[in-house]
């Protein structure tokens, strides 16, 4: 089950993995773009984007108490 | 080596005023200030240097008297300080390719206009000579978003504009710099936030600059200086977002310092 995570800044990205594969590709203007304001929850869509956003420290992982 | 001449200096700001004139000559002199360490005693001359730098500035040439020109920047003399940026490598971003270490910028961070001589005026243009008072010694930056016009609200981050070759750019913190150039329609106000990224897919906010109005712009004073604190990201990018009005567009550069 992917994991819960929450901006810690605001912060963008590729908004599915078709649009990330088209910014990996170079064709950036065909990629949708979602746009994350600081403090959102939020879930990654795949493993890549969820990498890419650890690696920005950008997101920390929503815990439940249960 | 690459080599640019006069015709490839991208742009040249102070505040939200454009210094590019028809001809112009631009003396920058950065003074490494040395103190004297030799004693009674001692043959040779010697000095210590603190690592302040003192930076002078002066311009001469011809002007326009154009809103936001030259002319107008210095008539007054106003005594607010603003920041001045000059691209000389051209107002494009990863110039050179290779490296990719981002296209050079002179930032310099708080500029006052000291000096104002005019020499001929003719019904056209105002030959001048211009002196700036540098509060702070220049800083080597970089362009993060070339100065363009931009309509609805967005970013720069797929244009790829880089800082540095290495990753992270920085550790130590630097500063930012903000030009707008031009706002129209009817937004109360533009805010433009500095964006990095460590691999160039997910860019992250570093830090919004003040909010600016359209009679920020119009009095020449849409411009911020920023100090930046811990790492900064070898991508970087900038996202502007309007508030109220319709049909806004707005006309900003956007450059970056990393400190050593």
């Amino acid at each position: 089950m992917p994991k819960t995570y929450r901006a810690t800044v605001g912060f963008a990205c590729p908004a599915d993995a078709e649009s990330l594969k088209k910014w990996k590709a170079g064709k950036k203007d065909e990629a949708k773009i979602m746009e994350v304001k600081k403090g959102e929850k939020v879930v990654p869509y795949n493993a890549e984007i969820e990498k890419s956003w650890l690696l920005n420290d950008c997101v920390e992982e929503v815990k439940s108490n249960g | 080596m690459a080599k640019y001449d006069s015709s490839q200096v991208g742009f040249a700001l102070l505040g939200s005023y454009s210094m590019l004139g028809a001809t112009s000559k631009f003396d920058d002199a950065v003074t490494l200030k040395l103190n004297e360490t030799y004693a009674l005693g001692e043959t040779d001359e010697s000095f210590w240097s603190s690592g302040a730098k003192q930076t002078e500035v002066t311009q001469e040439g011809w002007f326009d008297d154009v809103a936001l020109g030259w002319h107008n920047a210095f008539v007054d003399l106003p005594v607010v300080a603003l920041p001045m940026t000059i691209a000389p490598h051209g107002n494009v971003i990863n110039r050179p390719a290779s490296p990719a270490a981002g296209t050079s910028i002179d930032i310099y961070q708080s500029v006052q206009r000291v000096g104002y001589t005019v020499q001929v005026a003719t019904s056209e243009v105002t030959k001048m000579q211009a002196r700036y008072g540098c509060w702070y010694g220049k800083k080597g930056g970089k362009l993060v978003a070339p100065l363009a016009t931009r309509s609805t609200a967005g970013n720069t981050d797929s244009d790829d504009a880089k800082c540095a070759v290495a990753q992270p750019a920085g550790t130590n913190g630097g500063a930012a710099v903000l030009h707008i150039t031009a706002l129209t329609g009817t937004p109360t106000n533009v805010t433009i936030t500095l964006r990095h990224s460590a691999d160039g897919t997910t860019y992250s906010d570093k830090q919004a600059f003040s909010a600016f109005t359209p009679a920020n712009v119009a009095a020449g004073i849409a411009s911020q200086y920023i100090t930046l604190t811990g790492t900064i990201n070898s991508f970087v990018s900038a996202a502007w977002a309007y508030s109220g009005g319709t049909a806004p567009t707005v006309t900003f550069a956007v450059g970056v310092y990393v400190a050593p």
